[in-house]
């Protein structure tokens, strides 16, 4: 049987299951809310939780995106690939950018990673300018590796708290069985 | 004496910063390490403080504090001055010296070695 990552389950729940789980769990929300709730508090929260949802949802698809970048910057720099690097370095500065739409400071967890992309973010630029002021000549980039590093484990560390975010969520959906 | 020139905000917020520092209450991080120059940095959810040193020689440890935005462009500065004369290069160099001791782990690394050497200690490697 063919082996899937995490991160393809990840991806797919988010693009082919999410809209009718999160419609589904909509109907679900006001049907146990109307127990208790008048009708226009129910709708309320449950209006409520599927903006929650969504927004986790969209999270879980922007996390395959940022581990690719996560993936092409480590593989930049074995390779001393400086423009590459360079040409990544935006791109994570724009996707990570994009990525706090997603979350609310309001939320302790969220706001965590808030912290780390905002950390992220800075040492990216502080890279970048890095680069551009160390690392003079492309066919023999030494300096690479080192200037990068501090780069490499704030972008590690996002990744890896938004993936326990995602990770909660694939629980939160029904789980996903091993093999 | 403070000069009209520096912005007081900033300096509030060195003292702030050195406060929070000194409670344990702000996760400072190395970034950049170079031999004559360090930087260490603490992020809010929208901003960055980075504190970074530069050595200029004849023991004259320079401490830059900038202000970053959400992008990582840098919107501020406050350097310190040898002979502290505009009134906050004492605590802004002391911000420095205590993020730098909590983003390294310098107080773990230093008590373990103590703890290592005068017990006998269980571990006769050093703890790096």
């Amino acid at each position: 049987m063919e082996e899937y990552s995490f991160y393809w389950w990840v991806d797919h729940i988010s693009k082919i299951a999410s809209i009718p789980l999160t419609l589904l769990g909509f109907g679900f929300t006001i049907w146990q809310l109307l127990k208790t709730k008048s009708a226009v508090q129910a709708a309320y929260e449950a209006t409520l939780a599927m903006r929650r949802q969504v927004r986790r949802t969209n999270l879980a698809t922007l996390l395959p995106q940022l581990t690719r970048i996560e993936d092409e910057i480590d593989r930049a720099v074995a390779n001393r690939s400086v423009e590459t690097v360079r040409s990544l370095i935006s791109d994570w500065r724009w996707q990570a950018g994009e990525t706090r739409i997603y979350l609310s400071a309001s939320n302790a967890q969220e706001k965590k990673i808030l912290r780390s992309i905002q950390a992220s973010i800075s040492v990216a630029a502080d890279t970048q300018r890095e680069i551009h002021r160390e690392i003079h000549d492309v066919d023999s980039p030494e300096l690479l590796v080192s200037v990068t590093d501090p780069l490499r484990k704030a972008v590690s560390r996002v990744t890896g708290e938004l993936g326990a975010v995602a990770a909660q969520q694939v629980l939160d959906s029904g789980g996903v069985s091993d093999g | 004496m403070a000069d009209e020139n520096v912005d007081q905000r900033l300096v509030r917020i060195v003292k702030a910063l050195l406060k929070k520092t000194l409670a344990g209450q702000a996760d400072w991080e190395a970034t950049f390490s170079r031999s004559t120059a360090e930087q260490f940095d603490y992020s809010t959810v929208s901003a960055t403080i980075s504190l970074s040193s530069h050595d200029k020689g004849n023991d004259d440890l320079s401490i830059v504090m900038t202000i970053k935005n959400d992008a990582g462009v840098e919107l501020d500065r406050l350097e310190s001055d040898p002979w502290d004369s505009l009134g906050y290069s004492r605590i802004l160099r002391q911000l420095y010296t205590e993020a730098r001791r909590r983003a390294l782990d310098i107080d773990t690394t230093i008590n373990q070695l103590v703890n290592s050497l005068e017990n006998g200690g269980y571990d006769d490697e050093p703890p790096f």
